[in-house]
């Protein structure tokens, strides 16, 4: 590390001297350095780590960004106030003129409340976005 | 070829297409590559519901489905109907459980289909190749697969199924009644499906009966009175239970094997791949079942039937 870095010394700082002259030691051994099979093996090794660390880290990334859930439907007072049987009417209007498809798995019978939700949702995806 | 499995045989080809094509591995990232968005709500009447149209799709969960492997089953399941083009059905279905279909596999069936697309999105043949035709088959295989391809048990005991060169089969029970059987191709051989009837009280000296009764499940597979899973067999016949509590509460998974059976490698006639297609057509297919056994399964010398000597009419009882 310079010894202007961000640590915030002078250069009179004895730990930034010593962190110069470590650099100045580093690159001099780099130059002085004859590659060995063993030495290219491991710099190999050690960037194809470095690679898979970042390739794990990006892919995280991406994976949190993804989980990250839309925001949620909410229902309009108008379904809200809409009972069971009028739902039920809309929903099938919608699925006649092939506005909505819906599916289920494992249902056993949708609630007023669930009803007024599928329809929601169903109303906010009959026209394109 | 009944249309049941020809729809099945689609989901399948649907299914490895769109994991060929988007190139991801988990159901969560094929939901995103298709642009649909998932929805955790308050969902008591449905283990899961799909909406689709112009503007988009939405994939609705129970925000109660926590564990992981549950819920991606969930996603996968409604997947299979979207990417199979499912059309809703009326909405006055909507208020009451489905009711089965009748007339057995012959007509397509949607909830089959949709199964067996998720199946073969998350558990690609080259995984399942490697498991499913250990000996002794026990759950141990499934529990793998299940590990490996993040899906829950069960589906993967199914998928397992369809697939192995074993005599076995999958067992799912709820309080001590068998709520539905998944034999494999060659068990089907020597017994029909019916031998395994939806809500017949598990018998005596099954391990998932004395679960039932001492609320306590052995961990390690033994052998049982094959009688106790299995109907019409002679008394003198056992089969090899492996059977473990599922994440619903008294519900067990169990798989059965055949201890007598002879290691046999698969034919190469036989990938796979193909095992699942062929086994529809045997499931679908009642008149064929029936000439199939007149023609092949010869009256036994030896015993009541050849399943009998398959279950090791011989055998003792182990322990």
């Amino acid at each position: 590390m310079s010894h202007h870095g961000k640590r915030n010394r002078t250069a009179r700082d004895p730990i930034a001297i010593m962190e110069g002259l470590l650099d100045d030691v580093a690159e001099q051994a780099v130059e002085d350095l004859e590659p060995t099979a063993d030495s290219i093996q491991w710099s190999r090794a050690l960037g194809d780590q470095v690679r898979r660390e970042i390739a794990s880290m990006e892919r995280c990334g991406a994976r949190a960004r993804r989980d990250v859930a839309p925001p949620a439907v909410t229902i309009p007072v108008e379904i809200q106030a809409l009972d069971r049987n009028t739902v039920l009417a809309r929903l099938e209007i919608l699925r006649q003129n092939a506005k909505v498809q819906y599916a289920h798995r494992h249902l056993s019978g949708l609630s007023d409340d669930e009803l007024r939700q599928l329809f929601a949702h169903a109303l906010t995806l009959t026209k394109r976005e | 070829m009944w249309p049941w499995v020809a729809g099945m045989e689609a989901a399948r080809i649907t299914a490895i297409a769109a994991r060929e094509q988007s190139g991801v591995a988990s159901v969560e990232e094929f939901a995103d590559y298709r642009g649909i968005k998932l929805y955790d709500v308050d969902l008591q009447g449905a283990g899961a519901q799909l909406i689709y149209g112009p503007g988009g799709t939405h994939i609705l969960l129970p925000n109660t489905l926590v564990e992981p492997a549950e819920r991606s089953w969930a996603i996968a399941h409604e997947l299979g109907h979207y990417e199979m083009k499912h059309a809703a059905p009326p909405t006055n279905e909507l208020c009451a459980p489905r009711p089965r279909r009748p007339g057995g596999r012959v007509e397509r069936d949607q909830e089959d289909e949709a199964n067996e697309w998720a199946m073969m999105f998350t558990m690609k043949d080259a995984d399942v190749a490697r498991l499913c035709d250990r000996m002794p088959m026990t759950l141990d295989p499934v529990l793998q697969l299940a590990r490996r391809c993040g899906v829950p048990p069960v589906a993967a005991a199914v998928r397992l199924m369809g697939v192995t060169v074993r005599f076995c089969a999958a067992v799912l029970s709820q309080d001590g009644v068998i709520q539905w059987a998944s034999p494999s191709l060659r068990l089907l051989g020597f017994m029909d499906v019916s031998r395994f009837p939806e809500g017949k009280p598990i018998g005596a000296g099954a391990l998932a009966r004395r679960f039932v009764d001492t609320g306590r499940l052995r961990r390690d597979p033994d052998l049982v009175p094959a009688s106790a899973w299995i109907d019409g067999v002679s008394d003198g016949t056992w089969i090899q239970e492996h059977s473990m509590p599922t994440c619903q509460p008294g519900t067990v998974l169990t798989m059965l094997w055949a201890p007598n059976e002879p290691d046999v490698p698969r034919e190469l006639t036989l990938p796979p791949r193909l095992v699942p297609g062929v086994r529809d057509m045997y499931l679908s297919d009642e008149a064929g079942r029936i000439a199939y056994h007149r023609a092949m399964i010869s009256p036994c010398p030896i015993a009541p039937s050849w399943l009998d000597v398959l279950l090791g009419v011989s055998l003792p009882a182990a322990g």
